[in-house]
This record gives C-alpha cells, structure tokens and sequence, in this order.
C-alpha cells in the first residue's frame, strides 16, 4: 500500500462535525478522499473501544469531531468524550500505535473550512507516518515446514 | 474524621496469646459476633501449611480463635468474592490494603452495601506467590519448605520459624534481587497502610503484645469504643515516638515502592516488540477479566460478536486487552490478581498498573482511595 | 454458608489444583488455588468452569426401565441389576468404564470383574494404547533446554501449554509440529512444522538433535491417537529425551494403570460378544449406539444424564468428583488426593459404594 493509500475513519456528530463535513461539499471545498465518515448522533456515542476496533480493522487513522464546547445537542456529550479521548491518547502508544494516528477536534456545522483543513492536515500526518504496521499473531509470519530435525 | 492512633490487645487470654500482636483485631471479630452485629466475618485460615491461606467465612465467635495467625504468601483478593457470594449477610472483613481498596470500587459501584460490611484493615508489606515462597527458602535459607511453621515479615526480612523455634532470616531487598521475595505489583503498591477501611491495624509502632490501630471512619471508631466497653479490648494511647516510628516505616516502603514503579513500569517496561510476544500467547480464557474484582459486569462487551473473531489463533490485543484496559484500567487497584491466574505468564498487572498511574497523574483519581468514582464516569460539563 | 474448598480439576490431564466456592451447599464458582504445585492458582477457562458439572443434568434417583425409565429405591435397582448380572454367563458380562473415574474406583470395579470372573472389562481410553515408561515430570517441561511439541498444547491444555512458556523464557528451544497451517503452539515457537503425517515427520527428525547429552530434552506428544501414537512412543522411547504423551481425560493414566486400555475398535467388539453389559462413567451411545443394540440389558452408572443413560435398562446415579473422596492420576503419573466437599443431589451416592453394594447383592466378597 502506497502513502497515498492511507485509510482514516472518521466519525462526525450529527449535529455539529457532520453538518461542517455538509458545509464544506455544498461549498465544493475538497478535502482528502482517504477519509470515510461514520455519521454518530453525539460525540459522546463514541467509546474508546470503537476507535480500537477501526484501527484493528485497518485503520491508518481515526478521526472524531464533535461540537465545541456548551454547543453539544445533549447537553455535555463532548465534555463526556473529551475526557474519553484522554484515555484513548493514552491508550494507543502501549499497543505500538502513535498518538498522531489519533485525533479528535470541535467543529460546528457552519465550519465548512476547519472541516477541510483539519481533514488535510490530518491526511497529510497519516501520509507522512505511513499506513500502520501491526504485528499480530494473524499477521506475524512463522517458520514454515523445513525437515530441519 | 481526624484520624486517631490508639494501641490495642485482646482481654481473652487465648486470643491475645494466638493472634498477632495481642489478638486485638480478633477480639473485634469475636465482640461483632457475640454482639450479633454481623452475621459472619471473613478471614484466611490456614490450609495445609503456612503457604496455604483459605478464604473461610466465620459464623460462630468460638471459631476466631482458628484463623489467627499471619499468611504472607496467601496472595488473595476478598472483594468479588464478597460482591458475587455474600452481599446477602452483614459481614466484616479482614483487609489487606488491596482487599480495601476493590471493596471501595465496588461499593461506588453499588456492588457491595457499605452500611453491611465492617473492614478491619491490615498493614501490608506486600505478599509472596506460596510456590514462590517454598522455592526460595530452600535455596536462600537452606530449609525443606515443609518444615516452616510460621513466617513474618519485620524490619525489612523475610522470616521463618520452624519446628524447633529457630528463626532465620534473608533481606528481603536480597531475595527481590534475585527474581524472589514479593509479588512485583507488591512491590510497586504505595498503599501499605489500608486508611480505606474503617480500621488501619498493625505492628509498626506498636509495642511488643500490642496492636497500633489508626481509627480512620466514625464506624469503625463506635467499633473499638464499644468493644472497649464490653470487655473485648483494652487500649491505650500511643507515645509520639510510636506514631513517629510507624509513620517512619510507612514513609520509607512508600519510596521504595516508588522506586520499583520507575523500575517495572518505566524503566524494566516491556517495550511493545515484548508485548506482541506476550500477546500471541493469549488463548482468551478471560481468568483476568473474571479474577479482576473492578470488573463486575453481568453482561461483557469482550463477548460481543463484532470483538470476536473466530479465525483468530491469539486474538488482536487491541480489541481484547485493549477494550479491557478502556473499560477499567483507570479503577485498576494493582492487586495482581489478573497476572496471578493467566496460565500464559502475560505481565498483565503492569500495563494496568502503569494506565492508572497515568490518568491518576492527569485527574488526580486514585483508584481504591478516591471517595468519588472516576472522572470519566461524571455527567458533568467540565 | 459459604466454603472456599481444595480440589483437583477434572476437565483434562493435566491435573491442575483449583479451589470450589460452595455456597449453601451448592457450587457456585471456583476460587485460584495459589498453593497447587502443578498450576499455582492458574486455571483455563474449562477449568474455572468445572464446577458447573457439578449442577447440570444430574441424576438424583434410581431408574428402571418399565416402558420408561421411571425412578425406583436403590434396593429394587441393585436387585434387579444383581438378578440380571447372575442370569448370564461371565463370558456374557461386559464392563466399562471411562477415564475420568477415580482410582478407588477402578480397583473396586477390577475386583468385582476379577471375583465375578469377567475378562470383557476395560475402559474407553479414546484409542490411546497403554504404555509402560516412565514419563517426564511437569518440572523437567519448565526445565528443559528443548522442548518438541506434538499437538496443540497450548490451546488444548494451557496449564501445560504453562511450562513451555517458562521453558521458552528460560532459553529454551521450543519446535512445534501439527497438521494446520497455523497453531497458538506454533506461533509460540522458535519453529513450527507443518506436517502431513507423523510417520513422514519421523522420517525426517534428526536424531542428533534428540540426543544431545548436554542438554535436557523433552517431547510432548498430544492429540496423536491410535497408530500414530504409538509409532510416536516408538520412535522417542528409545532415545534419551524425557517424553510425556497427554492423555484425554482427568484420570486416563490412572485408568491404564489399573484397567485393559480399549480402543474404538476393541470396545466394539467387546459390544458385540457380551448379552449383559455393566457401563461406569462411560458414553458408548455417543459414539457406537449400533453396536448397543446387540445388548440384552444395560446396566448404567453415571452422575449425569446422558445417551446411554437413556437407552439404559437400570441406571445407577453416582457422584460428581467433588462428591466423592478419591483420586485422580494426572497424565505424567503423579496421583493426587482429592476430598469429599458437597454432597451428591437426591439420593445419588458414591460410585465405589454403589458397585460394592453390587456385589454384594450377587453374593460376591469384594
């Protein structure tokens, strides 16, 4: 897979992120078509273990967006998966995965242009780390059959 | 409540002479009983030799008597087997400082009732695996491990007493050298003296025959003010030098455990290369998800189809491990058990461990001390 | 009220210790047994789960077949399985037994067929043949500078799968040989061979390797049945490495110590030549009902509800291990005690009294 094949999930709230990734189509404003956004009703829908499973699943980078602070639609759903993505920060370095991988940003439904630069930045940091290489016992090879004894 | 150092004994003969230090703490287990104000009181009694602790419960005051006596190498854990087996009784509970701390997770949890459980707290200097136990004292003491009768740990020695009444002793520093002495998450544990529990009981700073006892709830300070009266206990005041020595030996296993922090989790740490290889080993048996006293779900997410994958021959430690750890590893309380039972010798306690020093050091929570539950469980816009 | 209790586990050779936790006279979980020499309080997912046998599908009455099976006393069962026994020839009389009954057990049941004069007894001992050697102590595995595997230890018995870990982190040199392309033992290993047939693989080992007398040696052999197992046994014992074939079940070695080993094929022709058989802890209906058919009346002993239990003309209910004192012989021979801890459901007693009781209705002195 080349750099330019990066994969990056990203999952948007419906009241905010994903008005802001609307925002930037209808305006024709192009962002890297590496992303694929998942529509989430709240940041705060967001677990730690959803971001796990994109990257086990082959994700070179996982993105999420929320609405800025005092804006969430549920009231504190954001602040729930602020300190949420605290952990995951945390988390991913113990299983070899760079902090850069992972990156989560408070955007609203009219910032069309945040929406695509931070989804530029952010591909051009996935790019410039290159896809994820894991090393788990379904893809670490083996010593095949050799009549060795 | 300010906290309140007092000095303890039995008034029973027979218990002040059995139990450790003056048979203070089996003399409030035998007053709670012959009171009626539990219905049972949850201790180690010796199995088969001093390597063998058993969880026993004790209904009848006569039988106090029986589990007096301490176990370092009985490295057990009392909180899921309260939450899970006898959250139907008013129970009290001997506590080492890690007991005390699942206990206070899970009662947060409201998987234990407080207002049910009195927690007589035990200093702890650590506990050593009892295969671990027998192996070093025939090499560093010489001994046949089936002729110890009884152990203690004092002054910074592991020491054995055997048939004859000879003692013998090694440094313990000496014996973890070696790869021996105290379990590792012993090692690293900052909480020698369980200020959790109701009750803090001890030797340190304690004169010979005598328990030193840091009153720390307003329940357990009705628990020794009544016993008192009753007749159970006597008590004294202890001398400032005594607080003094106690909180000087406290200060000094809290650095050391600081020390083996740095090493285990920063400097030993496996780098993620060694990971991958205690990873492929995993064979999902899930002993570290059902021995982890935080883990009290009925219904686990680990389980669930889209974390499962049946080709697997190891499965992927991002959605094994990895969920676990962003299940709990906040409220982990270092008690070593996951690492204790997992038949494939994966260092589990460490990376727990060193997760919750990390959020501890981002939030403040200290998980098993902390009053509130952790910050990641608050509904708050903060 | 509540009881944390010692006892062995019965879910595979190996022989692990694990604790019970009996609550109000029940099982209810299992507790870590840190004190156990074999597992130090480390057990595998069958194993944490064992006590659940204890609790499931239990029989807890005598039954004789009357159109149904339908609940009798224990004094009318053992009479009309005692009439029946002594209306047939010894030659008639078959017994079989299982690997997972206890010692005490299968001497008891050795004696009735010995005082009773029946030849056709012997257990089902999943087409592993007996073997007469001696084999490697669990410590030598953990001790070993080369360990072979044979099999999928790892996954099939962890807490064995255990020792070669500390072998392997103690500088060993562990290769792996199995029929998948892939195996948890495997992706463990220093090597992995991937193989077609034992024999071909036992063609080509270098014996050089094997016997090395500078180092500690070991082979493990699981998973090989039959043939291929004793071509196996063969091949090593005669070389200077320590060997420890892993049998099936809990008491399999104890079983081959004291009972004739019968493979599939000899089990179904012991089926074929007795009118009257006489089953203890065994299945057969799982795995050769055709051949049940040719028998005029089956006598069952069991704790569980099972197939055969079902075709059975009297069935006896017996005791779960943790019932019963007794012991089990863990596949790398060393035997170990196990207590009494619950009592068995209903009237359900223990299986050396039941065959004693046996006995003594036919008149028999055991």
């Amino acid at each position: 897979m080349s750099e330019e094949d990066v994969k990056i999930v990203g999952f948007c709230c419906n009241w905010c992120c994903y008005g802001g990734a609307d925002t930037a189509g209808t305006a024709r404003m192009q962002y890297p078509p590496n992303v694929r956004i998942l529509r989430v009703m709240c940041s705060g829908r967001i677990n730690p273990s959803m971001v796990l499973k994109a990257f086990k699943e082959g994700a070179d980078g996982v993105f999420v967006g929320g609405c800025h602070m005092g804006d969430c639609h549920y009231d504190a759903g954001n602040y729930k998966w602020n300190r949420r993505a605290k952990l995951v920060e945390e988390l991913l370095p113990e299983f070899g995965i760079e902090r850069e991988r992972f990156r989560f940003e408070w955007i609203s439904a009219s910032e069309g242009e945040k929406f695509q630069e931070t989804m530029k930045e952010f591909a051009d940091t996935i790019k410039s780390i290159g896809p994820l290489k894991r090393s788990t016992p379904q893809i670490s090879t083996q010593a095949k059959f050799t009549a060795k004894i | 409540m300010e906290p309140q150092f007092l000095l303890a004994k039995a008034k029973d003969e027979e218990l002040a002479k059995k139990g450790e230090c003056g048979g203070a703490v089996s003399a409030l287990f035998k007053y709670l009983l012959d009171q009626q104000l539990v219905d049972g009181v949850l201790t180690l009694t010796r199995g088969e030799d001093v390597y063998d602790g058993i969880p026993t419960l004790v209904e009848n005051s006569e039988e106090i008597v029986e589990t007096c006596g301490s176990l370092h190498c009985a490295p057990t854990m009392f909180g899921d087997l309260i939450s899970k087996h006898l959250n139907d009784i008013r129970l009290a509970v001997s506590v080492k400082p890690c007991d005390a701390m699942a206990i206070k997770e899970l009662e947060k949890r409201h998987q234990i009732n407080p207002d049910a459980i009195y927690k007589i707290g035990l200093n702890c200097g650590g506990t050593v695996m009892p295969i671990t136990a027998r192996k070093m004292i025939e090499m560093f003491y010489d001994v046949d491990p089936a002729e110890v009768v009884a152990e203690e740990i004092d002054k910074g020695k592991f020491i054995i007493e055997l048939a004859d009444g000879t003692h013998k002793s090694v440094e313990i520093d000496e014996l973890e050298e070696k790869g021996f002495g105290r379990r590792n998450n012993c090692q690293r544990c900052e909480l020698k003296i369980p200020r959790n529990a109701d009750l803090a009981c001890g030797n340190w700073g304690a004169e010979p025959g005598w328990t030193f006892i840091e009153v720390v709830t307003e329940k357990g300070k009705t628990l020794v003010e009544n016993a008192r009266k009753n007749g159970y206990i006597d008590v004294k005041t202890p001398s400032e030098k005594a607080i003094a020595i106690r909180e000087k030996i406290e200060n000094v296993m809290i650095k050391l455990a600081r020390k083996f922090q740095d090493k285990y989790l920063e400097e030993d740490y496996p780098a993620p290369e060694n990971w991958d290889e205690y990873w492929n080993r995993c064979i999902k048996c899930y002993a570290c998800r059902d021995v982890c006293p935080i883990c009290f779900c009925k219904e686990c997410d680990l389980e669930k189809d889209f974390y499962t994958d049946e080709d697997e021959i190891a499965p992927d430690p991002l959605t094994f491990q990895g969920v676990r750890l962003s299940h709990m590893c906040f409220s982990c309380v270092n008690c070593g058990q996951c690492e204790d039972v997992c038949p494939m010798e994966i260092p589990l306690a460490r990376i727990f461990h060193r997760m919750q020093k990390k959020y501890r050091d981002d939030t403040g929570f200290i998980a098993g001390v902390s009053e509130e539950l952790p910050p990641l469980y608050s509904p708050e816009k903060e | 009220m509540l009881k944390v209790a010692h006892t062995i586990c019965p879910s595979c050779s190996v022989g692990c210790g694990v604790n019970l936790i009996i609550k109000d006279q029940k099982a209810v979980g299992t507790y870590p047994y840190k004190r156990h020499p074999i597992n130090q309080g480390k057990n595998c997912k069958k194993g944490r789960d064992s006590y659940q046998i204890l609790n499931e599908n239990r029989l807890k009455d005598p039954l004789l077949r009357k159109g149904g099976l339908e609940q009798v006393n224990w004094e009318y069962a053992l009479e009309t399985a005692a009439s029946q026994l002594k209306s047939y020839e010894n030659r008639e009389i078959g017994i079989i037994a299982s690997g997972d009954c206890t010692n005490e057990e299968y001497e008891t049941l050795k004696k009735f067929a010995t005082t009773l004069g029946v030849e056709n007894i012997g257990y089902n001992a999943k087409n592993i043949p007996t073997f007469n050697f001696k084999t490697a102590p669990l410590d030598d595995v953990e001790n070993s500078d080369f360990i072979l595997i044979i099999g999928d230890i790892l996954k099939e018995n962890p807490l064995l799968g255990r020792r070669v870990i500390l072998a392997k982190e103690g500088g060993a040199e562990i290769i792996a040989a199995d029929y998948p392309e892939k195996t948890l033992t495997g992706i463990n290993s220093d090597e992995y061979i991937q193989i077609e047939s034992t024999s071909s693989f036992l063609d080509n080992i270098n014996r050089n390797v094997l016997e090395n007398p500078q180092q500690l040696s070991t082979v493990i052999i699981s998973g090989l049945s039959g043939e291929e197992f004793e071509n196996s046994l063969k091949f090593f014992q005669d070389s200077h490495v320590k060997l420890l074939p892993v049998m099936e079940e809990c008491n399999s070695r104890g079983a081959m110590n004291l009972l004739p080993a019968l493979s599939e094929d000899e089990l179904k022709d012991l089926l074929e030549k007795v009118k009257i058989l006489y089953v203890v802890g065994d299945d057969p209906a799982s795995y050769m009902e055709e051949s049940l058919k040719n028998i005029e009346f089956l006598i069952t002993q069991n704790f569980l509800v099972n197939e055969t239990v079902l075709m059975s003309d009297v069935v006896l209910p017996g005791s779960c291990w943790a019932e019963k004192t007794g012991s089990f012989t863990n596949t790398a021979g060393e035997t170990q005690n196990f207590e009494k801890i619950v009592e068995p459901p209903g009237n359900a007693i223990d299986d050396v009294t039941i065959i004693r009781e046996l006995a003594e209705k036919m008149g028999l002195e055991l």
